[in-house]
C-alpha cells in the first residue's frame, strides 16, 4: 500500500511543480517578503514587527493559493483526462488514490512553503534590522561590519513553530479542497474551499458572537443551532495561528501537540468523505 | 480445477444520468466465462455494452446488480487486478511524462523494484516499437504512438489475463499487424486475452471464441469454428463460353449473376440449385472454370445475430 501511494503522491508532486502558477505565486510571496520591509520603515517603532507579521502572512497565503488553485482541480482532472483509468484498474484502492494525491499536493506545498520561509528567515535575519553602523574612533572591520548586518531580526523557536504551524493549516485546507474536488467542478470546489477557510479563520468568534445575541436576546434558535453547526463543521483555523507568539514574544500555547492531533483528525475525516464520495463515481 | 480467466454472472448496469434524465441499460444480466488460455474476441455495435462490460471487469464501474470474478477472484476488489493487463480504447497518460517514466510510474503501482522496473520499461518499449521514442514527452505522441504505450502499460506486469478495449483502433495497417503478433505470441505464453474491437476480419484471425453483444445483452457466445459452422450462404460459379439464349436461362434459376469478360459468375441459393445450374450449363455447351461455396464470415453472422435480435425486440429495459 505504502509503495502505490507513494508513487501516485510523488507523480503529483511531480505534476505540481510542473505548473507554473506554482512559481507566480512563489515569486509574488517573495515579493510580498521584500515588500514588508517598506510597511516596517512606514510604522513607527515597529519595523520587525511588521515584517514578521507581513512574512508569516506570506508564506500562509502561499499555502493557501496552492490548496485553492492546484488542490480543487486534483480529482478532477484526473476524471476529465481520463488518466484515472490506467490507475485505477491497477490494484489500487480509491482510498489509496485520494491519499496519493493529498500527500503529493502537501508535499508540493511544504516545499514551495519552506522555500519561501527560507528566504522570509534569511531576509529578517540579514536585513531587515539594517541600522547604521555606530561611529566609532578606527573605520570598522569587514567582519564587524557584516555581525552587524547579521543583527537583525532574531529568529526565535516562536517565529519557526509559526512556520510550521501555517504548514499544517494548509495540510488541512488541502484535504478539504481534496474533498470537494472529489465530489465537484474545479470552479465549484475553489468557491466552497474558499468559503471553508474563511469560515474557519472566523470560527473562533463564532461562540462570542452568539453569547452576544444573547446577551442582545436577538435571534431564535434555528440560527443559534446554524451558528453551532458551523462552528463543529468549520476546521478551527484560528489554533494554527501562532503569529501572536511569533510577533509579540508571549510564549507558545502549550497544547502544540493537540492541535497537530486536531489537524490529522480534520483532515482524515475530510480524505474518508473524499474516499466514500470517489468509491460510488463511476468511470 | 483452475477458476475461469474471467468469469461474470447476472451482470447488470443502469446508467443514470440525472433526476430529470431517462435511465439507459448499459448491462442486463450478462453471463461470461472465459477460459485461461483463450483469446476471446468481444463484438458489438456502439452503445452494445462492450466498454461497460470491460469496465465492469477492471473496477472502474461497480455494477448494480451480478458479480464478475478474474482468475477466481471477486473483480471489485484490488486484488483481482494485480495479475490483470487493461488497456482501455483511448488511453490518456500524464503528457509531461516520458514514455520510459509514464511504465516506471505503473510498474511502481505493481510494487516492483527499481531494476526491475527499468528492464521491464525497456523491454516493452522495444516490444511495442517505441524504443526510438522512450525518453520523448507523452504531449508530442501521435494517437498510434499513444496507442502502443496503451498496450505496454497493460503488460507491465506482466499480466496472465489481458483486457484490452478497441486495441487496434488508432492504428496504422503495421500498427495492426504488430498488436495482432503480440496477441498472438501472448497467447503462446499461456496469457488469456479478452478484447473488443469493431475490426471482425480481427476477431475471426486472432480468437478461439467470440460473443456477440446487442443492447446490453449477449446474443450469441461460441467457438468460431461452431458460431459459423459450415453454414453455405451461397455456391459460386464460374463459366465459359455461355452464348446468350443460356446465359439468360441460367441468369433466372441463380440468385445472381454477373458477366465479366468471357466469364459468366452464377450465385445459386444451395449447393442442390448449384447442382442443377451446373448440369444445365454443361448440357448446354458451357465449361465450368471454378465452383465454390460461400460460408458465413463472422461479418456476416454478426448482422444476423444482430438483426435476428433486432426483430425479437430484446431492446434494453426501461427502469
Amino acid at each position: 500500500m505504502i509503495a502505490r501511494v507513494w508513487a501516485l503522491a510523488l507523480n503529483t508532486f511531480r505534476e505540481a511543480v510542473r505548473d507554473r502558477v506554482l512559481y507566480l505565486l512563489l515569486v509574488v510571496g517573495l515579493a510580498a517578503v521584500g515588500f514588508s520591509r517598506f510597511l516596517g520603515e512606514i510604522s513607527v517603532g515597529d519595523e520587525l514587527h511588521v515584517i514578521v507579521n507581513t512574512g508569516l502572512t506570506a508564506v500562509s497565503l502561499l499555502g493557501v493559493m496552492i490548496s485553492v488553485f492546484v488542490g480543487t482541480g486534483l480529482i478532477y482532472k484526473e476524471l476529465d483526462k481520463r488518466t484515472v483509468y490506467t490507475i485505477l484498474s491497477k490494484p489500487v484502492r480509491r482510498g489509496e488514490f485520494i491519499l496519493g494525491k493529498y500527500l503529493g499536493l502537501v508535499l508540493t506545498a511544504l516545499v514551495c512553503m519552506a522555500l519561501l520561509s527560507a528566504g522570509f528567515l534569511v531576509y529578517y535575519r540579514v536585513l531587515a534590522g539594517e541600522a547604521p553602523m555606530p561611529r566609532t574612533a578606527t573605520p570598522p572591520s569587514g567582519g564587524a561590519v557584516f555581525w552587524h548586518q547579521l543583527h537583525g531580526g532574531r529568529i526565535t523557536g516562536a517565529l519557526l513553530a509559526a512556520l510550521c504551524f501555517s504548514m499544517v493549516e494548509v495540510a488541512v485546507i488541502i484535504a478539504v479542497a481534496v474533498m470537494f474536488s472529489s465530489a465537484s467542478t474545479p470552479i465549484l470546489s475553489a468557491v466552497l474551499t474558499s468559503v471553508v477557510f474563511a469560515a474557519g479563520r472566523l470560527s473562533h468568534w463564532i461562540p462570542d458572537f452568539m453569547d452576544y445575541l444573547g446577551r442582545i436576546r436577538t435571534g431564535g434558535l434555528a440560527s443559534q443551532f446554524f451558528l453551532q453547526v458551523l462552528y463543529y463543521l468549520t476546521p478551527n483555523l484560528s489554533m494554527f495561528d501562532l503569529r501572536d507568539p511569533a510577533v509579540n514574544a508571549v510564549g507558545l500555547p502549550p497544547d502544540l501537540s493537540l492541535r497537530i492531533l486536531y489537524a490529522a483528525g480534520y483532515a482524515a475525516v475530510m480524505l474518508l468523505a473524499a474516499t466514500l464520495i470517489f468509491r460510488r463515481r463511476r468511470f | 480445477m483452475n477458476a475461469p480467466a474471467i468469469k461474470a454472472v447476472g451482470l447488470r448496469v443502469v446508467y443514470r444520468p440525472g433526476i430529470l434524465q431517462r435511465s439507459r441499460v448499459g448491462l442486463v444480466g450478462l453471463d461470461l466465462e472465459v477460459a485461461e488460455n483463450e483469446v476471446f474476441g468481444y463484438v458489438g455495435a456502439n452503445g452494445a455494452g462492450k466498454t461497460t462490460t470491460i469496465k465492469s471487469l477492471v473496477g472502474l464501474l461497480q455494477p448494480d446488480g451480478g458479480e464478475a470474478w478474474i482468475l477466481g477472484r471477486p473483480a471489485a476488489e484490488a486484488s483481482a487486478r494485480a495479475e490483470l493487463g487493461y488497456a482501455p480504447e483511448n488511453p490518456c497518460f500524464y503528457e509531461y511524462l516520458t514514455a520510459r517514466e509514464t511504465l516506471d510510474f505503473y510498474a511502481r503501482l505493481f510494487g516492483l523494484d527499481r531494476l526491475t522496473r527499468r528492464k521491464r520499461a525497456g523491454e516493452l518499449l522495444e516490444r511495442v516499437g517505441l524504443a526510438g521514442a522512450a525518453d520523448r514527452r507523452v504531449r508530442q505522441f501521435s494517437k498510434g504512438m499513444v496507442q502502443r504505450l496503451g498496450l505496454a502499460q497493460a503488460l507491465v506486469n506482466d499480466p496472465r489475463v489481458l483486457i484490452l478495449d478497441e486495441p487496434m483502433t488508432g492504428l496504422d495497417p503495421v500498427g495492426r499487424h504488430d498488436v495482432r503478433g503480440l496477441i498472438l505470441d501472448l497467447k503462446a505464453r499461456g496469457r488469456t486475452i479478452f478484447f473488443s474491437s469493431h475490426i471482425l476480419s480481427d476477431v475471426e484471425a486472432l480468437c478461439d471464441r467470440a460473443a456477440i453483444l446487442h443492447e446490453g445483452r449477449m446474443v450469441s457466445c461460441g467457438r468460431l469454428a461452431e458460431l459459423l459452422s459450415g453454414r453455405v450462404l451461397a455456391v459460386e460459379l464460374v463459366l465459359a463460353g455461355v452464348g446468350a439464349e443460356l446465359e439468360k436461362e441460367l441468369a433466372a434459376r441463380a440468385r445472381r449473376s454477373r458477366r465479366e469478360g468471357a466469364e459468366l459468375y452464377l450465385w445459386a441459393a444451395d449447393e442442390a440449385a448449384a447442382d442443377e445450374l451446373v448440369r444445365r450449363a454443361v448440357s448446354g455447351g458451357a465449361a465450368v472454370r471454378t465452383l465454390s461455396r460461400t460460408r458465413e464470415s463472422l461479418e456476416d453472422h454478426f448482422l444476423r445475430v444482430q438483426g435476428q435480435a433486432g426483430a425479437g425486440g430484446s431492446g434494453g429495459e426501461r427502469p
